[in-house]
């Protein structure tokens, strides 16, 4: 349906007025003056002829049906006209006027009121309180974005009305050619899943780069995206990601924005490269809209000064970004053709006074080296560089090589010649290198491409149990199941948990530590106390019947002191594992992604070092090992220092136990496994405190 | 003239509910009830008598109510406490014992509801153990255990000033997590002592819920969206002020709650509405965002605007839950079938020496 709104055959523009400062003037202004080649009728009651066109009284009396219509007459009024238009058969309706949700519950009213009306149709809604759309392939600008950018592969969706105009504009002035331009405004109808959809399959596509301020349905947002990632490159920029800008964005659009650690997980679950700002995401849409994303093999840099080089070298480093390592016969061929004094190494540097011919010859064997798998090329202005010439030698040696070239020619207007024949011939050039470092970085394929599809690993879970345990303490109203349940549905998917229980009194604890095996660990068992070692409701190390004694009084008087409202069902004991490392497994649900699961260290790589990393739930094996292994602590798993290895599969098999168990019971809205203590190599985890919540 | 008294052994434990029920459940049984208050703390004037607002409003209740001026003879007003202090009050045995058989004219039995705790009452000689004697009945001991295992001395100590008169106690609101500790431990220790246990009514939030009208009118508020929603009833309560995404995992943890924030705080107020979330309370009379108020308005949930600080919008929610009353019929209902379900009425009846 929306390949009908990208090439309309005709456009109607309800609330085209003579007014030429009217918003729905300029819009007509810009479908007529970019030379839509379709039927464009103006629709206004009053008016006879608008900008010499004959204009209609209202979309029921137009002579056809039209494609699309572009409607800017006040809120109150859109409902009607998107009838007329529904019920003449309409593909599209845009949305421009402002008036509805964002200004407050009348305005919600009559959001709803046309979304009914659309949702009743076949017709589809962009906006409203949007800027309109642009296909300058179709040479249709219907928007009231005064330029019209070059014709192009770049598909660029904004949330934002005005950041897409400094876009578009920023785009012309570097000639980056766009295929399409949607502004969504409120989403009410089409929003980012339905373009990621339509642009997957457009040919004319290339690129397809987005900011999103928030989204609704998560996992449709994620599968779309998915579709376009596996054909072309996507780009995101998600706003609001801290907590004052969370708070911008919530008030801006009336949807949470989310957490950065949640849309980070969906874009990498998405296959889309997260730009960290606008500048990102403009560098980014410049870069691929000309270049392949860099095949494996690092960068070979190449310039005519030593300085800059390492100052990319340097960036390069610190985006994990290797640095080609060039064969010894391109070294050999680089030192037959180069001055004595260059550096036939990567970087190559051909020296201060390097005519074109030189840039040339080094570049193209860089090119021929397999291990080389994109070329910087760096240019400073020296007395005698030809910036004009280098350009284009460099733009002629890696022609048809398949390689990613970028360039950074530092300067003003002594390379100014330069950098347009780099940009006439589609390389993109940064005016400092390590931006270039930057943008090669980020437009590498991730390494491990998320298996396709949504499907986790099947488990085999015993359902009905943990389904029991869920009604039971639904019954019970409770939002939280009891620790010694969670244990149990923990067990029931196959997580190894210690042995032990919960006492009411310190009769049933004696006998349940006789029972588990000295040593034991004592907790306080509250539905209440989320942070038991906080309060003192944890002892381990429980030797025998008087320490368990005293333990036992100690957590639970510990416990009534700080929180005295807490409802205390006794104490839980159970057998210490001893000689493991603590590790945390937890899942969250965000309102629009759903499921996500965590792995850290525990204690201080978590609390203090934030040492975590989070997958979009459900997670495959090699999603759950790539979790683990993503930590900066891992070596503390994978034995440094004369530590044993520890049970990585085992830590491994129970995240993906976990995602399982969230699938199976979407109603889990928290699950914490806190600590998963795993022990060396080949002896396991356990999930030594488990803690459920469940929600409607 | 045959009565029981209903006594509690701190305020605000739930003798007005057991008193309405058991009004309520032996008039459904035929029986010929009345309802009678020595001595009233909350001042109210109905039909140009000064009365007790719960007396009057449990009176109302009756199949056939008594004269006004009969069921609560004695209340407290600042005069009331002036004068008794300056011996300028004479004796109220008297004018209990008159009002008491005007409210028992009749009738098969008159409940009678002892001041809010055991001592209130004492300067003038009305304490619940007091008016026991007056009216030569039995008192059955309402008593909200505390949520931590503790030994009962409220209840032997008032057993102990009772004496004879004590037929027995009912737990009410018993939090789940102290009713096995109740049944395994303190009834029988309480049997030990000669006290019987007639039940435990458990904890029920809808009964200590209030609404949303509650909570503005209390906070002197202005509604701003969904005014249709300002019936439903409040649980509980909670304050926002982290960041969206601790919000929402706290908010997850209660349901049916009012959500009290800044008016800045979009966040926040998105987080509470993806929740179950009854209302949002924005303090510092800062108006919210024009989008979240239509998204409020949307999912039906009131936003009420506060001149107050957090700090004191939060007392009075607290002052607001600590002290509901039993005034709609809803919450009579649910008291009711509690009753019924928790409590052995015949056995308690039978204790305070009424046929059943």
């Amino acid at each position: 349906m929306l390949e009908r709104v990208f090439a309309p055959r005709s456009v109607a523009v309800v609330g085209a007025s003579r007014d030429e400062r009217a918003v729905g003037r300029m819009v007509l202004d810009n479908i007529v003056r970019g030379g839509f080649p379709g039927a464009v009728y103006p629709v206004n009651p009053n008016a006879p002829e608008i900008a010499g066109m004959p204009c209609y009284p209202s979309v029921s009396a137009l002579p056809e049906a039209p494609d699309m219509c572009v409607i800017a007459v006040p809120a109150k009024a859109v409902d009607g006209v998107a009838r007329e238009c529904a019920s003449r058969g309409v593909a599209a309706v845009v949305v421009i006027s402002a008036g509805f949700k964002e200004t407050g519950p009348a305005g919600a009213d009559l959001e709803r009121a046309l979304v009914d009306t659309v949702r009743a149709s076949s017709m589809r809604l962009i906006g409203p309180n949007c800027l309109g759309l642009i296909v300058p392939g179709a040479r249709l600008n219907a928007s009231f974005a005064p330029s019209m950018p070059p014709a192009g592969n770049v598909a660029f969706v904004s949330q934002s009305g005005a950041l897409g105009t400094a876009f578009l504009d920023q785009a012309a002035s570097y000639g980056l050619g766009l295929s399409h331009f949607v502004s969504l405004g409120n989403k009410a109808d089409v929003d980012e899943a339905d373009l990621f959809a339509a642009w997957a399959r457009d040919a004319s596509v290339g690129v397809v780069v987005a900011y999103v301020e928030a989204v609704r349905d998560g996992r449709r947002f994620v599968e779309a995206a998915r579709a376009v990632s596996e054909a072309k490159p996507l780009v995101v920029l998600k706003a609001g990601l801290s907590d004052a800008g969370a708070r911008a964005v919530s008030s801006h659009t009336g949807s949470l924005a989310g957490s950065r650690h949640v849309y980070e997980a969906a874009l990498r679950k998405a296959g889309a490269i997260q730009a960290e700002s606008a500048q990102d995401l403009f560098d980014l849409a410049r870069a691929l809209a000309s270049q392949p994303r860099p095949a494996s093999g690092g960068v070979c840099i190449v310039t005519n000064a030593g300085g800059p080089a390492i100052i990319a070298t340097d960036a390069a480093e610190k985006a994990g970004m290797p640095l080609a390592s060039l064969s010894d016969a391109t070294v050999r061929r680089l030192r037959e053709m180069l001055p004595a004094a260059a550096s036939a190494y990567n970087p190559v540097d051909v020296l201060g006074d390097a005519p074109p011919e030189r840039y040339a010859a080094a570049v193209r064997e860089a090119a021929a080296d397999p291990a080389v798998g994109s070329v910087l090329a760096i240019l400073t202005p020296q007395a005698m560089t030809d910036a004009a010439g280098v350009a284009s030698a460099v733009v002629d040696a890696t022609r048809g090589r398949g390689l990613t070239t970028l360039a950074s020619f530092m300067g003003g207007d002594r390379v100014a010649e330069g950098v347009e024949a780099l940009r006439d011939a589609g390389i993109p050039d940064f005016p400092f290198p390590e931006r270039a470092i930057r943008v090669l970085s980020m437009m590498r394929p991730s390494p491990t491409r998320p298996a396709s599809g949504s499907a986790g690993t099947p488990v085999d879970g015993d359902a009905p149990s943990v389904r029991a345990a869920i009604d039971h303490a639904r019954a019970a109203g409770r939002r939280f199941i009891t620790e010694l349940s969670a244990a149990r549905i923990a067990a029931a998917y196959g997580i190894a948990v210690p042995d032990g229980g919960v006492a009411r009194d310190l009769h049933e604890a004696l006998s349940l530590a006789a029972e588990a095996g000295y040593p034991v660990v004592v907790k306080v068992a509250s539905p209440d106390i989320l942070h038991k070692s906080d309060l003192g409701g944890i002892v381990a190390g429980v030797q025998d019947e008087t320490a368990l004694r005293s333990a036992y009084d100690r957590v639970l008087s510990n416990a009534r002191t700080r929180l005295p409202d807490a409802r205390i069902w006794g104490v839980t004991v159970q057998k210490q594992i001893l000689g493991g490392t603590e590790t945390i497994v937890g899942v969250s649900k965000d309102p629009a992604f759903g499921h996500v699961i965590m792995f850290g260290l525990g204690g201080i790589y978590v609390e203090v070092l934030r040492d975590v990393s989070f997958r979009l739930c459900p997670v495959t094996p090699a999603e759950a090992r790539e979790m683990v292994t993503a930590v900066r602590s891992y070596p503390l798993l994978s034995g440094v220092r004369g530590r044993a290895p520890a049970d990585v599969d085992a830590i491994v098999d129970a995240i993906v136990r976990v995602s399982a168990l969230v699938a199976d019971f979407p109603e889990i809205d928290e699950l914490d496994i806190n600590p998963l203590i795993v022990l060396p190599k080949g002896q396991g985890a356990y999930a030594a405190d488990v803690r459920i919540g469940i929600g409607e | 003239m045959r009565a029981m008294i209903i006594a509690s052994t701190a305020a605000y434990s739930g003798k007005s509910g057991v008193a309405v029920s058991l009004v309520r459940e032996l008039q459904a049984r035929g029986a010929r009830v009345g309802y009678f208050k020595p001595y009233g703390t909350m001042p109210v004037e109905v039909a140009g008598v000064v009365t007790d607002k719960d007396a009057a409003y449990i009176n109302s209740t009756l199949d056939a109510p008594s004269p006004i001026e009969a069921v609560c003879p004695v209340v407290r007003t600042h005069a009331f406490v002036e004068d008794v202090l300056a011996h300028r009050a004479g004796s109220f045995a008297e004018r209990v014992l008159h009002a008491a058989e005007v409210c028992a004219a009749g009738r098969d039995l008159l409940i009678v509801e002892a001041p809010w705790d055991l001592v209130q009452g004492s300067s003038i000689g009305l304490s619940a153990p007091e008016v026991a004697a007056l009216l030569d009945c039995k008192a059955v001991l309402i008593d909200r255990p505390s949520t931590a295992a503790d030994l009962p001395d409220a209840i032997v100590c008032e057993g102990s000033r009772f004496g004879d008169r004590m037929a027995g106690v009912v737990f009410n609101c018993v939090q789940e997590q102290v009713a096995d500790f109740l049944s395994r431990r303190t009834i029988p220790f309480l049997a030990s002592r000669g006290i019987p246990v007639f039940g435990s009514i458990p904890f029920d939030p809808v009964l200590s819920s209030v609404t949303v009208r509650e909570i503005a009118e209390a906070l002197g508020g202005t509604i701003l969206t969904a005014r249709d929603s300002i019936d439903q009833p409040v649980e509980t309560f909670m304050v926002g002020a982290m960041g969206q995404e601790k919000a929402l995992r706290f908010f997850r943890r209660k349901a049916n709650k009012a959500v009290v924030t800044g008016g800045d705080r979009s966040d926040v107020q998105l987080a509470a509405l993806e929740t179950s979330t009854r209302c949002i309370v924005l303090t510092g009379a800062m108006p919210p965002s024009s989008i979240v108020m239509s998204r409020a308005e949307e999912l039906g949930v009131p936003m009420v605007m506060v001149e107050h600080d957090t700090l004191t919008a939060v007392e009075r929610m607290e002052a607001l839950f600590g002290h509901t009353r039993l005034h709609d019929p809803a919450k009579v209902d649910t008291m009711h079938r509690m009753l019924r379900e928790s409590v052995d009425i015949d056995g308690m009846l039978a204790a305070c020496g009424v046929p059943v």
